[in-house]
């Protein structure tokens, strides 16, 4: 009895000194240390990485049972992985509107640290990256704001930062002019409508910038139907103007990270744009060089559900534009991912490798998995599943 | 058994002064007059030093009597003093009667329980107050009433009492007049102030804003809640009584302390005792820097960097700036008393004004230079309270306010800050961000009228029915742009009709009330959504008006059966539908996101509780109160944090299904008027029952089963007192409290997803306050010093937003009767 009564004061010492402990108890593991790819996913309340070795086999990535990496810390809200990139090894995030962050996956596979960053002086969250002038120890990449317009100078100034990844410092900043429209908004109170800006795609090639814009007002309409890209010489900056084409309206796409525009083998840019009918695209052309649209070329894709996203280049004159592989050349869909996989293809960064796009699809019966589309056979595979009760994957990223 | 109250005791004499005509214009003043006119004036309280109200006190064979108020003061004129015997009598306790000596012009009273008593059966003669208190004690309700008379020397906040109370959750993001979110039992609750919603009140009366001074005491209703208060809560809802007296009265109370804090309040009543035409007027003003440290925690993610070359670099410590909060409040009531067509009538206006630097937004990712908002608000009232309003045993009550408030949110920094306090330094030449500035002006109106018909004088059948309207109209202007078209309106109207039957039954050991409730949600915005050319021709779009309308019908039953003369049992159970406020439909414009879809939360509750209270050999008091609740809520609000304009703000959402269950116990002791003691704990689980997330129940939740992150739901709070009576002077009072806080440890995201060394929590916080306070002249005169936050705890509510550490206060306090 004397003994019982003993277990029972120890039993109640302990559950009374553990309700003392001022944080949870962390075990080792169960990280997977030094993973091949992860997976950034969302749930109503957090943010996860679910590393793997392996994307296409038959298995389940799921941040249940304490497994994958909770970045929730680092995100006010999960759809701030569209402002993300990943490069070399790291993620380069901007969540916070004043930090950009390089990160990197701890050698255990259980934390995201933070290894370097930078500090911005005003609001700051990644644009678009210049990804094939970006080297080893450089990243070229726009925010998501410009300047005001300068009512003098007529022109919206857009910076583009050239950042040492080594130590996180700005190596320079180009600063694009981009003129304003010679047009004027009004507002129904009879006041000029200060047009806003907005970069929706920007690349970089072969002594040239290119900036697919939309101009709107303040509440975020479109200021007219017509397509506008400002082109200059790079990095000079100089002799820029904007090219406009009305046979689309305006330049498709958002301020964040993800592409609305690509270039192709021969370095010609494509731009998406919405499409003269109300929730439809089209795709207009520069060709390297060229200082106009080419208006030989436009692929109408009115007749496609097009939801834009990640635009790749795939090689093989293919090109991804979620959910259609088109052949570009000959304005073709050669593929539509969401009638080959049963599902609907949702990632917003695909991981393309060794001719092949990775992609997350929920499928009609509310599952996900990694699908890989195969451009040389024009054929998908159904790879691991993700676990169904993530509400989004953002990225599939190659660790090494 | 004793029958009724306020029964005078001894024979009629020439002079005789009627409860009410006690002279109050002299209670400043104790002294004999010219004219050998002696007045006698004391406190009544009970053996555990709480104030009797409604004791009769009588000049023995005279018809000289009074009754004591809520204090439990009284005063007397007596006339020549030769002999006088002093009588005092009130049901429930043992009657006493002294012999005053001839210098006697003060006579306290200490009263021993009367064991033979179990219930007062009558309500003849007692206050409204008494009866109120009265009928919460005695019904099913799950409720907690906090004598906030015991705190009036503390320095705190009406906050920091409540957060106090088991079941109760309060969670601000830093030091005075900081953000919040309040919860009972884990559902979003609902606060009144003398029984007006809280929201009507603007910016000027706010849980982090009002002193404790002008507070009587607070009701703190777990579950099932009064239909009289008109509420749409669900899991709760708390009261605020503030203090009204039926004589002179004057309290007034400053205090400094650290972080720069000043805070007074101001409490005075005056009634013509000819023409009963009396003046109430509360005022407050606080203010502070709200400079505290924060420091640089790792293993609870907090990490303070200040910038070098564009670099965050962490540091150990840093101080809070551009925090800085002032609120002031004045409001004066003027009216009648104890007319024919009136018990009261009173009109009133209370005017307002704040000024808050925000300093952070909904986390501390980004920090703030030039943030602020500031407002001021207007609040004309009437009320009107008749008892036999029109026919005998109904009351009526009736009150109607129009507030009208304009607060300009402003935003002036053209960079980003450092916790270093500068500006981070523009190497890039970036453009600096755009300046905020917009003005949001509110008006609203309330109108709130109770009704209660006793079918006979022992009120054991009554019905009670309630409606309250209250109507909101938001516009917003865009100060930068010039943009009137902004100024395109938010309204709300909200309808509730409750009507409760309350009935006792064998010999009032079971009390039941039962209430049908309506629901009316009236919302309507418009939307400028046009866009026009060169020559102002409508190119596209128009503006959108969008409306909607909820209605709903609960119900609820609260019991209690006393199984003997300390102990019974209560039960609760309810539907019962929270509506979405105007901040949580349209955003407060700062730092709460509009969410226009956000829909009326509804619970379907049980709640039980049992409670034994005894007294030991008259000294001893103990009180067991444990309770626990079971709910099902569906659309359940809660707040998250999302990024707007580059912002990290808060913003309601539903969470379609959650269940809720848990518990709470409170123990107290006290011995006498000497010791205080008292515990409690809750445990308040709240877990995702929402299966599936889509129409078809095909995905399932990744959550369902789980309980919800982000929520304390173990916590519990000591309180230890000590008081020693006539120290140093007769009639002190030198007091030592002790309060322990405690809340457990709890996950930023859900606790299985994820490994757990990535996870984020909030870390368990153990934090201590003393209290030091020396009242005399009789509680006349009080200073007090205060240590909060005793051994600098690190104390989070929100993740990484750390609360003030260590700070000192004093504080002085005069209190005229």
């Amino acid at each position: 009895m004397k003994k019982n009564r003993l277990f029972g004061y120890v039993a109640l010492a302990t559950i009374l000194f553990s309700a003392c402990e001022d944080s949870p108890n962390v075990p080792d593991g169960p990280g997977v240390e030094d993973s091949e790819y992860a997976v950034w996913v969302a749930t109503e309340n957090g943010s996860y990485l679910l590393t793997t070795d392996e994307i296409m086999k038959d298995t389940l990535l799921s941040p249940q049972n304490n497994q994958g990496i909770d970045i929730t810390g680092y995100l006010p809200q999960a759809r701030y992985a569209g402002y993300a990139y990943f490069f070399n090894g790291y993620y380069y995030m901007s969540n916070d509107g004043t930090r950009f962050s390089k990160l990197q996956i701890n050698e255990k596979g259980d934390e995201l640290v933070e290894v370097d960053n930078y500090a911005f002086p005003s609001a700051f969250y990644l644009g678009k990256v210049a990804s094939q002038f970006s080297t080893t120890d450089e990243i070229v990449f726009t925010s998501t704001g410009a300047s005001d317009p300068d009512p003098e100078k007529k022109v919206f100034e857009k910076d583009i930062y050239f950042m040492n990844t080594k130590d996180m410092t700005i190596n320079k900043t180009l600063k694009a002019q981009i003129p304003t429209l010679d047009y004027t908004v009004y507002k129904p109170d009879g006041t000029v409508d200060p047009t806003i800006l907005n970069v929706t795609s920007a690349r970089i090639s072969d002594g040239k910038a290119y900036f697919g814009l939309f101009y709107y007002t303040f509440d975020y309409k479109p200021v007219n139907q017509h397509a506008y890209v400002y082109i200059c010489d790079y990095p000079s900056m100089e002799n820029g103007h904007i090219m406009s084409d009305d046979r689309a309206s305006y330049v498709a796409g958002h301020w964040q990270r993800e592409n609305y525009s690509f270039l192709d083998g021969n370095n010609n840019l494509y731009v998406l744009t919405r499409g003269k009918t109300d929730g439809t695209y089209a795709l207009l052309r520069v060709n390297n060089g060229a200082t106009e649209f080419d208006k030989d070329y436009i692929f109408d894709l009115k007749d496609y559900a097009v939801r834009g996203g990640d635009l790749s280049w795939l090689g093989d004159g293919k090109a991804y534009i979620r959910p259609y592989v088109i052949d570009v050349a000959n304005r073709k869909i050669v593929a539509n991912l969401d009638e080959m996989t049963g599902g609907e293809a949702k990632s917003s960064i695909n991981l393309i490798e060794d001719g092949n796009l990775y992609t997350g699809v929920k499928t009609t019966e509310s599952k996900w998995f990694i699908y890989e589309y195969n451009v040389a056979t024009n054929t998908v595979k159904k790879g691991a599943e993700i676990d169904p009760g993530v509400t989004q994957v953002y990225h599939i990223n190659k660790l090494k | 058994m004793l029958l009724a109250v306020g029964i005078s005791v001894g024979s009629p004499t020439a002079r005789v002064l009627p409860r009410e005509t006690a002279d109050p214009g002299s209670n400043f003043h104790f002294s004999s007059t010219p004219d050998l006119q002696t007045s006698l004036s004391g406190y009544v309280k009970d053996s555990f030093g709480k104030a009797i109200e409604n004791a009769t006190v009588t000049i023995v064979g005279t018809n000289i009597q009074t009754v004591t108020d809520i204090d439990g003061f009284y005063k007397l004129e007596i006339g020549q003093k030769q002999d006088v015997s002093v009588e005092v009598t009130v049901v429930g306790y043992v009657t006493q009667r002294v012999l005053l000596k001839d210098n006697e012009t003060y006579k306290d009273f200490q009263l021993k329980i009367d064991d033979r008593v179990i219930e007062a059966i009558s309500v003849k003669g007692q206050t409204e107050n008494q009866r109120r208190v009265h009928e919460i004690k005695r019904s099913g309700f799950n409720v907690s009433v906090i004598d906030m008379n015991q705190y009036a020397n503390q320095t705190a906040n009406v906050n920091q009492i409540l957060r106090t109370a088991p079941g109760v959750t309060f969670r601000e993001d830093g030091g005075l007049g900081s953000n919040f979110v309040f919860r009972i039992n884990g559902l979003a609750a609902k606060i009144y102030i003398d029984g007006v919603p809280m929201d009507d009140f603007g910016s000027s009366m706010s849980l982090n804003n009002i002193p404790v001074n002008l507070v009587d005491r607070i009701e703190i209703y777990k579950g099932v809640v009064p239909a009289f208060l008109g509420s749409d809560a669900l899991g709760g809802a708390v009261n605020i009584i503030t203090k009204q007296r039926n004589r002179h009265f004057l309290d007034f109370s400053y205090s400094y302390g650290s972080f720069n804090t000043h805070q007074a309040s101001l409490v005075g009543m005056y009634t013509n005792p000819k023409n009963k035409l009396s003046i109430r007027t509360n005022a407050f003003y606080n203010y502070s820097d709200n400079n505290y440290k924060m420091y640089t925690e790792r293993e609870y993610g907090v990490v303070f960097e200040k910038v070098v070359n564009n670099k965050f670099v962490p540091i150990d410590e840093v101080r809070r700036f551009k925090d800085r909060y002032y609120s002031a409040m004045g409001q004066v009531e003027v009216g009648l008393r104890d007319k024919s067509w009136a018990d009261q009538f009173f009109v009133g206006l209370t005017y307002s004004a704040n000024n808050k630097e925000n300093q952070l937004g909904a986390t501390i990712n980004t920090v703030y230079g030039g943030n602020w908002r500031e407002s001021t608000y207007i609040m004309p009232t009437i009320s009107y309270k008749k008892q036999n309003f029109i026919v005998d045993r109904l009351f009526a009550d009736i009150y109607a306010n129009y507030g009208y408030d304009v607060s300009h949110v402003r935003d002036t920094a053209s960079f980003n800050y450092e916790w270093g306090g500068a500006p981070i330094p523009n190497t890039t030449g970036q453009a600096p961000n755009d300046p905020v500035h917009t003005r949001y002006n509110t008006n609203s109106l309330l109108g709130r009228a109770n009704f209660n018909y006793d079918f006979d004088e022992s009120r054991n059948q009554s019905v009670n029915l309630n409606y309250n309207v209250n109507t909101n109209n938001r516009q917003s202007y865009d100060i930068i742009l010039n943009n009137n078209t902004s100024g395109l309106p938010s309204d709300m109207v909200k309808h509730i009709v409750g009507l409760t039957w309350q009935s006792q039954w064998f010999n009032k050991r079971f009390v039941n009330n039962i209430a049908v409730k309506y629901y009316g949600l009236d919302t309507y915005k418009q939307e400028d959504q046009r866009v026009f050319g060169d020559y102002d021709e409508l190119l596209s779009g128009a503006i959108v008006s969008q409306s909607k309308y909820f209605g709903y019908q609960g119900y609820s039953l609260a019991s209690r059966y006393r199984i003997f003369k300390d102990g019974g049992v209560k039960f609760s159970a309810e539907r019962a539908y929270n509506m979405p406020s105007m901040n949580a439909l349209y955003g407060d414009g700062q730092n709460y996101l509009a969410n226009w879809d956000i829909k009326p939360e509804r619970s379907d509750n049980v709640n039980g509780g049992i409670y034994y209270n005894t007294f030991l050999n008259d000294d001893h008091f103990i009180n067991l109160d444990i309770s626990g609740f079971y709910r099902l809520a569906q659309d359940y609000l809660n707040v998250r944090v999302v990024t707007d304009d580059e912002r990290d703000k808060f913003q309601y959402y539903n969470i379609p299904g959650v269940k809720l269950y848990g518990g709470s116990f409170e123990f107290r002791y006290g011995y006498k008027d000497v010791i205080t003691a008292s515990l409690n704990g809750s445990y308040d689980k709240a877990i995702d029952n929402q299966k599936y997330t889509d129409d078809t129940n095909q995905e399932v939740s990744i959550s369902y089963g789980y309980q919800i992150p982000n929520r304390p739901w173990v916590f519990g709070n000591l309180d230890l007192g000590f008081a020693q009576n006539d120290w140093f002077s007769k009639g002190s009072r030198t007091q030592l409290n002790w309060t322990t806080q405690y809340t457990k440890w709890f996950y930023l995201s859900d606790s299985h997803l994820g490994s757990l060394a990535s996870k984020d929590y909030i870390p368990t916080q153990l934090v201590h306050s003393l209290l030091v306070s020396y009242s005399w002249n009789r509680n006349r005169y009080n200073i007090s010093g205060e240590i909060r936050n005793l051994f600098d705890e690190r104390a989070y509510d929100n993740f990484r937003l750390q609360k003030p550490g260590r700070a000192f206060y004093m504080k002085f306090r005069i209190s005229l009767l």
